[in-house]
């Protein structure tokens, strides 16, 4: 991935993460994974079209998901969550517009031009995405509630 | 908050890599609960947890003990105790300044699970204390010193400081060597002893040497290579009175150096410059591309530019480089050039900023870096010339044999291959060779 790209994402998920949830984030490694990768239970998904291609995948255990939602909420005066429902998926789903948002809009000041598709959420065990020739950096959160990956896969149109 | 906003000089552009180690307020009005002594090496700064410090010393004499591997100085007699002294600047391969004799040494004495062990710093500086949760884990971009002998990193006072785990680094359990990329599995200190003695055939010798250099460097030796490293032992065992034996980092080191292709790290001189030249292929459809892995810095990469754009003036031009080191290839795109060692031929596609030199916009505007690992590549991109000079001798050998196939499947008899002065496609691949000069260069058949 374009060296670039990795900063804007970096950020945006640091801070974004930092805001909504109020508390603590601790990045980990980044490293590149490339072919099938496992997802923890709970991906949303975001494409990227413009000048590239490619998705970025907020990925999650089912646990997690359930608490960084209800932190969320939370943070909204709302009831916490105890199941993954409409009102939590909705959540996740908005979590990973937030950051893809940041970080795209991080991308169009330094000039490059990115759309986005609307996310999609999908759940399930034992799932895996293949990432079709493409390479995909990993950023590893840490939080309270337990961790998140960012996994962005974004190569340059031919 | 004036610490955000005060320079990070080189980091800058990357200080979002940073911003997790950024205290803010609420934090440094926290408990302190982590003291560390801090200590410079090779002008930067580092810590060590204070538990783990027995005392800070000054070593006025100390017993050499001959055989021992370069970064262990001698033994030191503590009050009665006999330690070890060991020398971090050799060990994680800094410059050790000249040492004006009969000036001790400054030190420390630390206690580890498996005794008391001395070490040499450069100057030991201070003892600092910070509340523990403003500690962040190791970034990759500091890999070049060994994740994993990095315990965290912390700002304190405007200055970072990386604070190293003694245990893991000097601890009984095997520590990996600071130049060990940090994909390699963990491998001993220092590599099998190597002996040519009588009863060991040549080919014995090599194999023995390659195991040495596949877990101190990476090095992978197989039919790419291996008719330099035969002609290299020859050299070394003449040179070293009949005998192989390599067992440092040290040693590995020199071992490899004259393996390195020209112009390693710096921007391709005139010579080298022409010589490729006279070997790219015509022009065809107005488009010429490169592709250059392993490109680290950015020198090669921009050499390539600077020669595409000279040589098809008319074509648009277009660089994709890539490495595996974060820190090396993110800061390839400002790469700035010291004027006093800038070939002429580069003055066009320089500008002037401040006393530096740095490439033009349009020129820039040609290279794409990405951070990238040439074992998950599965498609090129389009290419007229290829440069992966001394790339492929650092990977597997499943992986040297699956890139040399993938470039024979993806480009035609017009792509000119440029490879490391050392490296022989030709042994790997159908490739023919064209090399000119000092340039070793490939084409498919």
């Amino acid at each position: 991935m374009r060296v670039e790209y990795i900063n804007p994402f970096v950020e945006a998920a640091h801070d974004v993460l930092k805001e909504v949830l109020q508390t603590d984030v601790k990045r980990g490694e980044l490293y590149l994974k490339s072919s099938a990768t496992p997802v923890l239970g709970v991906a949303a998904i975001i494409g990227l079209a413009g000048d590239v291609e490619g998705r970025v995948l907020l990925d999650m255990s089912r646990t997690t998901a359930i608490q960084v939602a209800s932190a969320m909420l939370a943070g909204m005066d709302m009831e916490p969550i105890s199941e993954l429902n409409e009102m939590g998926r909705a959540t996740i789903t908005e979590l990973a517009n937030m950051i893809t948002g940041r970080a795209v809009t991080k991308l169009h000041n330094l000039g490059f031009a990115f759309d986005l598709t609307p996310p999609a959420l999908v759940t399930g065990d034992n799932m895996e995405i293949s990432n079709a020739n493409v390479e995909a950096l990993i950023v590893p959160m840490e939080l309270p509630q337990g961790k998140i990956e960012i996994n962005v896969a974004i190569r340059e149109r031919g | 908050m004036t610490k955000h906003e005060e320079p990070r000089r080189a980091f800058d552009r990357y200080s979002g890599l940073f911003a997790a180690a950024g205290p803010d307020e609420t934090e440094e009005r926290e408990e302190i609960d982590y003291r560390m002594v801090t200590f410079s090496l090779g002008g930067k700064d580092y810590g060590v947890d204070i538990m783990k410090v027995a005392e800070i010393a000054r070593y006025d004499r100390y017993t050499c003990v001959p055989n021992t591997p370069a970064f262990v100085s001698g033994v030191y007699n503590l009050r009665g105790d006999i330690i070890s002294l060991i020398d971090m600047r050799v060990l994680f391969n800094l410059p050790v300044p000249q040492q004006t004799s009969g000036e001790p040494e400054e030190g420390l004495i630390l206690r580890l699970d498996g005794g008391l062990i001395g070490v040499i710093v450069d100057r030991i500086d201070e003892v600092v204390g910070i509340p523990s949760r403003l500690i962040q884990p190791p970034h990759p971009i500091f890999a070049d010193v060994n994740l994993r002998s990095i315990s965290g990193v912390v700002e304190h006072q405007s200055r970072l400081y990386i604070i190293l785990d003694m245990e893991r680094i000097l601890g009984e359990a095997p520590v990996p060597p600071p130049e060990e990329p940090p994909d390699t599995p963990p491998g001993p200190l220092s590599g099998p002893r190597v002996e040519a003695d009588a009863a060991a055939g040549p080919g014995e010798t090599a194999e023995l040497v390659a195991a040495t250099l596949r877990s101190l460097s990476g090095f992978v030796m197989t039919d790419l290579n291996r008719a330099w490293v035969t002609q290299r032992l020859r050299s070394w065992s003449d040179a070293h009175g009949g005998t192989v034996e390599i067992t440092t980092d040290a040693e590995v080191e020199e071992f490899l150096r004259p393996f390195y292709s020209p112009y390693t790290g710096r921007l391709w001189d005139a010579d080298y410059l022409d010589t490729v030249r006279t070997l790219l292929p015509p022009e065809a459809g107005g488009n010429v591309h490169a592709w250059n892995p392993g490109c680290a810095n950015g020198h090669e990469s921009y050499s390539i530019a600077c020669l595409l754009r000279a040589s098809y003036p008319d074509a648009r031009v277009k660089v994709w480089a890539a490495d595996t080191d974060l820190l090396g290839v993110s800061m390839a795109p400002g790469l700035t050039l010291d004027p006093a060692r800038v070939p002429r031929f580069y003055e066009p596609f320089t500008v002037e900023t401040d006393d530096m030199h740095a490439f033009r916009a349009d020129v820039r505007e040609i290279v794409l870096f990405e951070f990238s690992d040439l074992r998950h590549v599965q498609k090129l991109p389009p290419c007229d010339l290829i440069v992966i000079r001394d790339v492929l001798s650092f990977l597997p050998e499943e992986d040297q044999r699956r890139v040399v196939s993938m470039i024979e499947e993806q480009t035609g008899p017009a792509t000119l291959i440029v490879t490391g002065s050392h490296e022989d496609l030709d042994q790997l691949s159908g490739c023919v060779e064209v090399s000119r000069g000092v340039v070793r260069a490939f084409r498919q058949a």
